[in-house]
């Protein structure tokens, strides 16, 4: 048994190897692609470099289902052992899932799968083979019984006697990248708003002009959220996998920041014969960050806007559609004109009306209503620059993550993602709504406004360790919605 | 004077300031425009234009943005708004208390000749009159000329000397206008011809950017706590 992969769904794919008539002859069947193929030169010289024979007969090596197109070299290693099984020279190997890529020598190397054969193994409740250097990260995956094989030779001796399962990696996250939020000087609206963000997994927008540190909090904020559970941190690995980036198993969230030039491919996910996941899914669980979001082409934002909704990419291919994960944070940057200036207390702008007008439009207010936090920045206060340094991210995350466990006790998700019904049912102080319907009357709000201020007030309520919404939470939300 | 206007709305209660200016204007202009239309309105007096393209229109849109009244005087019966892009400004100045004044009839389309005719009622709607940018041979200098018959304040922005839509409003600065050299220039001068403002000019802008960051460097309080003060003063003003 050994694994294949659609989308970033592990699927198990059987190994079946029948050894016929004396004859020199290897077929492999089962849509197996050029790098399947060749196992059969890698899976010979591996088995004759462990010591074995390899059988002068005709082998059909068979890639159940056989109606799934396969691809890569991880079936070296499953066909190996199939074939020595099949020839007798080990005992019949089954319910075991195996995915490994063969050197001539008979070493295992490291399987761009070995994640998505943890997870199978786990579901099936069967023993996994993979390399030793996959085999701490799939261990992670809750429930698997991983062996980690540096050899052909070793995994021939798992067949005959079972040796201690690997151990999952304990804690990898030294959590330290150099960059902490710390650095950050001044700018305590923005940090605060960052906080609350953080603590909500809402969406978030900054508005200001070049240089005035949106970047810098951008980067800065993935350390404030909390670290990922094993079973999220799995499935951004088999994301990951599935798009063929490399990245240590990690429960940091990830961080992705598509240029604005990228395209609609490389942002949502695409590719004609194996689809592959874009920005918005390697972000899943982390954050996707759109820096100068006023060049973005608008097709695309439009296109953001309903995987940003719904925490689940869909594309479609001729006769099946692939859905990919997508529940990422995003957090937008963008200058209030072309030049940037505009609004500044210091640089004059050199952007006419018109031009102005037509790069805010880009911003399109549906696409800018998805964010439930959009705060105008202006360039730091001098004084603060040589002031004493931020709040360090550790303090931080950990007031994000109590904030985060109350969420969890009251719904499914974050306060972002509460529904309607679940909204209605949170409790407001009295006060508190009659601030809302004050904003509403002066035209501070629009209705789906309101709504976003009535989650991001939870948040603030559930930073305060308040269980009820108060005013004050509210009036402070409020001053998160300012408009462009 | 007209035999009668034609009103849609109220008429003006208090006095007003003219804030006008060319149909061409730079973003200059329209920037300043916007700037003073707002700390009129903050001051609590009702801004009064022309409704053209340009800085009369950012006038008044400024105006409504910040929460002001204005009026709106049209070379045309108040069916036909010109330019069409505007009949949206013109129907948000009626709804939210201002009003549009015409001296023609309805039906009448708007002509060349008219504009000109309709600035001598901006001049007399309005107590000051402001000029942002004119050109030398353009309606809003024809305005300064008819509040200035009318022994009305005319206040001018000093402009780029060779730029043809600031050459009018340096001809009036140094033919003795005021010159205007900022907001608060703007508001004090205001004061000297209409009386202390009926209210304090605050600065709208409060909840963000500047001001925000200014508030919480003064405050003792927490962020959250000093910011969510900032949204009860403005909610309550």
């Amino acid at each position: 048994m050994s694994v294949a992969m659609v989308g970033a769904e592990p699927r198990a794919v059987r190994i079946e190897v029948h050894v016929g008539a004396a004859s020199e002859k290897f077929n492999l069947v089962g849509l197996p692609d050029t790098s399947i193929r060749e196992a059969k030169q890698r899976v010979k010289a591996a088995i004759t470099s462990s010591g074995h024979n390899f059988p002068h007969r005709t082998i059909t090596v068979n890639l159940a289902p056989a109606d799934l197109p396969k691809a890569g070299a991880d079936y070296d290693l499953p066909i190996a052992l199939g074939v020595l099984a099949a020839a007798k020279t080990i005992p019949h190997f089954s319910r075991v899932v195996v995915a490994g890529e063969l050197a001539l020598d008979g070493a295992v190397r490291r399987s761009r799968w070995a994640i998505g054969a943890g997870l199978l193994a786990a579901k099936r409740g069967w023993p996994c083979l993979v390399a030793r250097s996959d085999a701490p990260s799939a261990a992670r995956v809750p429930g698997a019984e991983v062996f980690g094989i540096a050899s052909l030779a070793e995994a021939v001796a798992f067949a005959t006697k079972r040796p201690e399962p690997t151990l999952p990696i304990v804690h990898d996250d030294p959590a330290d990248d150099g960059i902490d939020l710390a650095e950050v000087r001044g700018q305590p609206f923005a940090r605060r708003a960052l906080e609350v963000a953080a603590a909500g997994g809402h969406h978030m927008l900054m508005v200001g002009s070049p240089g005035c540190g949106k970047t810098m909090l951008a980067k800065r904020f993935p350390a404030l959220l909390p670290f990922l559970s094993d079973q999220e941190a799995v499935e951004v690995a088999c994301l990951w996998a599935a798009a063929d980036r490399h990245r240590r198993f990690s429960n940091q969230p990830p961080f992705r920041s598509p240029h604005h030039s990228a395209s609609m491919a490389a942002i949502l996910g695409g590719g004609s014969l194996h689809p592959t996941p874009g920005e918005i899914s390697l972000a899943h669980h982390g954050v996707l960050f759109l820096d100068e979001l006023g060049e973005f082409p608008p097709h695309l934002l439009n296109a953001l806007r309903q995987p940003l909704e719904e925490g689940t990419v869909t594309i479609a291919r001729r006769g099946a559609s692939l859905t990919f994960p997508a529940r990422s944070q995003v957090i937008a940057a963008s200058n209030p004109c072309p030049c940037g200036f505009s609004g500044d207390r210091l640089v004059s702008c050199r952007c006419s009306a018109a031009e102005i007008a037509r790069y805010r439009k880009r911003l399109a207010e549906p696409f800018l209503d998805r964010f439930d936090l959009r705060i105008a920045m202006s360039a730091p206060d001098p004084d603060s620059l040589l002031g004493p340094p931020g709040e360090g991210s550790a303090t931080i995350r950990l007031r994000v993550g109590l904030a985060r466990e109350k969420q969890l006790l009251r719904a499914e998700g974050t306060n972002a993602q509460l529904g309607r019904q679940a909204l209605d049912r949170l409790v407001y102080e009295d006060a508190a709504v009659g601030l809302i319907g004050v904003a509403l009357r002066k035209g501070f709000l629009t209705g789906r406004g309101a709504d976003r201020v009535r989650r991001v007030a939870r948040t603030i309520a559930d930073l305060a360790a308040s269980e009820q919404v108060e005013e004050a939470h509210v009036a402070e939300a409020i001053a998160y919605r300012s408009s462009f | 004077m007209p035999a009668k206007v034609w009103v849609e709305g109220t008429l003006p209660s208090l006095p007003g300031v003219a804030i006008v200016g060319s149909r061409r204007s730079t973003s200059y202009g329209n920037r300043v425009a916007a700037q003073f239309a707002a700390a009129v309105v903050g001051c609590g007096w009702p801004v009064i234009s022309g409704l053209a393209r340009g800085i009369d229109g950012v006038a008044h849109r400024a105006c409504l943005d910040a929460g002001g009244t204005g009026w709106a005087v049209l070379g045309s019966g108040l069916d036909t708004v010109y330019p069409k892009q505007h009949e949206s400004l013109a129907r948000e100045l009626i709804a939210t208390g201002g009003g549009l004044v015409s001296e023609y009839p309805p039906g009448t389309p708007p002509a060349p000749f008219r504009f000109p005719a309709r600035n001598r009622i901006i001049a007399a709607l309005a107590e000051v009159t402001v000029v942002i940018e004119a050109a030398v041979d353009g309606g809003a200098l024809i305005t300064a000329r008819l509040a200035l018959e009318m022994g009305k304040e005319v206040l001018a922005v000093p402009g780029d000397i060779d730029r043809p839509v600031s050459r009018g409003c340096n001809l009036l600065i140094r033919d003795g206008a005021h010159p205007v050299l900022g907001v608060d220039d703007l508001v004090e001068l205001l004061s000297f011809a209409l009386g202390p403002p009926p209210r304090q000019l605050s600065n709208r802008t409060s909840a963000q950017g500047v001001t925000i960051e200014a508030a919480l460097a003064q405050s003792e309080a927490s962020v959250g706590e000093t910011l969510a003060d900032l949204v009860r003063r403005q909610l309550s003003e």
